[in-house]
């Protein structure tokens, strides 16, 4: 990956459940409803576990 | 080295009750030592294939990642060919990379609820690329021929609508010395052999009503009182458990000696239960072979150890 373009990661909302990309060095806010409290979304990448 | 006493024995077993989940049997004229190395080797080091690797693509399930992979490790698959695959540690064409023919068996699982209804995520949803390593219940069902409601498969997880799950699991070799999930057994023990003595003369001089409370304070039915002649017999000598009940009994009648109990030292008496990844009989068989594999490994030892502990014990 290239680190003088940082790829926006994509939180959602807690409150509207709306995407929201951000960038490092944004608010952690909302960009709909002002909501201050975001979930990361799961990986796209296969995760490997042991069965133990 | 000629006139050295032989400690080799010869034993004996006899099958007497034997079906695919249990097994029950005598193992005569050999020790307690031999009993125990059996019983532990069926438990720990008869192999079978559990899943031991889970890739997982989409989890939106309400069970995180960790969890489902546990879940997936506890199935019981069918093992039959366990004893000829090869270990995956030792396995030469994958470089102990767990990935081939000869160490692994790999399974899809793609669940995904679309209806309101609660989507059941069971072993029967687990596909195998191996028709000879499924899951145990799978194979019960297939066996059996016929659809049972109640017999479902193994409940991994339950989908609400939109949740999905997709994952890609390896099964691998392994013993239950590793990971109890890959214990063939589900339980294995043996007993000695009671020896029952009862002292005719003395019971003579019991009154019926003594018999009587003598034959009841055995907590399991050991004794009954035969109905032609009142005499006191034993009815089933193995399900006497060592309590020793008849004995304090016999003694706070103030007869001592009434009832002696000995356990035949070189007689056991075997039960094993199957989890069915393994049928019962062959789980005795591969573990006799396990058993011998270990005792080769001694045989063919360099004899110089032998020699070192010689004069470590001789102390010439």
């Amino acid at each position: 990956m290239d680190p003088q373009q940082p790829e926006p990661v994509v939180y959602l909302c807690g409150d509207c459940g709306a995407e929201c990309p951000l960038k490092s060095g944004d608010v952690i806010q909302c960009r709909d409803c002002g909501y201050r409290i975001l979930y990361k979304k799961r990986t796209r990448r296969i995760v490997q576990y042991e069965a133990r | 080295m000629e006139d050295t006493v032989s400690y080799q024995r010869l034993p004996k077993v006899r099958i007497r009750e034997m079906r695919d989940d249990f097994m029950k049997f005598e193992l005569r004229e050999t020790d307690a030592s031999m009993a125990n190395a059996l019983r532990r080797v069926m438990i720990a080091e008869v192999p079978t294939v559990a899943i031991d690797l889970v890739e997982i693509s989409v989890n939106s399930s309400v069970l995180n990642d960790e969890f489902i992979a546990h879940r997936l490790g506890l199935i019981p698959l069918t093992s039959d060919n366990a004893m000829e695959m090869r270990f995956s540690r030792d396995c030469d064409s994958c470089d102990g990379d767990g990935q081939c023919e000869y160490c692994s068996v790999e399974f899809h699982l793609s669940a995904k609820c679309e209806s309101d209804q609660t989507l059941d995520v069971t072993s029967a949803d687990l596909h195998s690329v191996d028709h000879r390593v499924v899951p145990v219940d799978v194979q019960k069902a297939f066996d059996s021929d016929g659809y049972d409601p109640n017999q479902r498969g193994i409940l991994i997880v339950k989908l609400r609508r939109g949740q999905e799950l997709k994952l890609r699991a390896i099964a691998r070799k392994g013993i239950g010395k590793d990971h109890a999930k890959w214990s063939p057994a589900a339980t294995v023990t043996f007993m000695y052999e009671p020896q029952i003595h009862i002292n005719e003369e003395l019971m003579e001089t019991l009154t019926f009503e003594e018999k009587e409370s003598l034959v009841d304070s055995s907590p399991t039915k050991v004794f009954s009182i035969d109905p032609d002649t009142q005499q006191v017999v034993v009815m089933d000598a193995e399900a006497y458990t060592y309590d020793e009940e008849v004995i304090k009994k016999a003694e706070s009648m103030g007869k001592p000696g009434l009832v002696e109990i000995y356990a035949k030292e070189d007689s056991f008496i075997f039960t094993v239960e199957s989890t069915g990844a393994i049928k019962a009989p062959q789980l005795v068989i591969n573990a006799i072979k396990v058993l011998q594999q270990k005792l080769d490994a001694v045989r063919l030892q360099d004899d110089n150890n032998f020699n070192e502990l010689d004069a470590h014990l001789g102390g010439s």
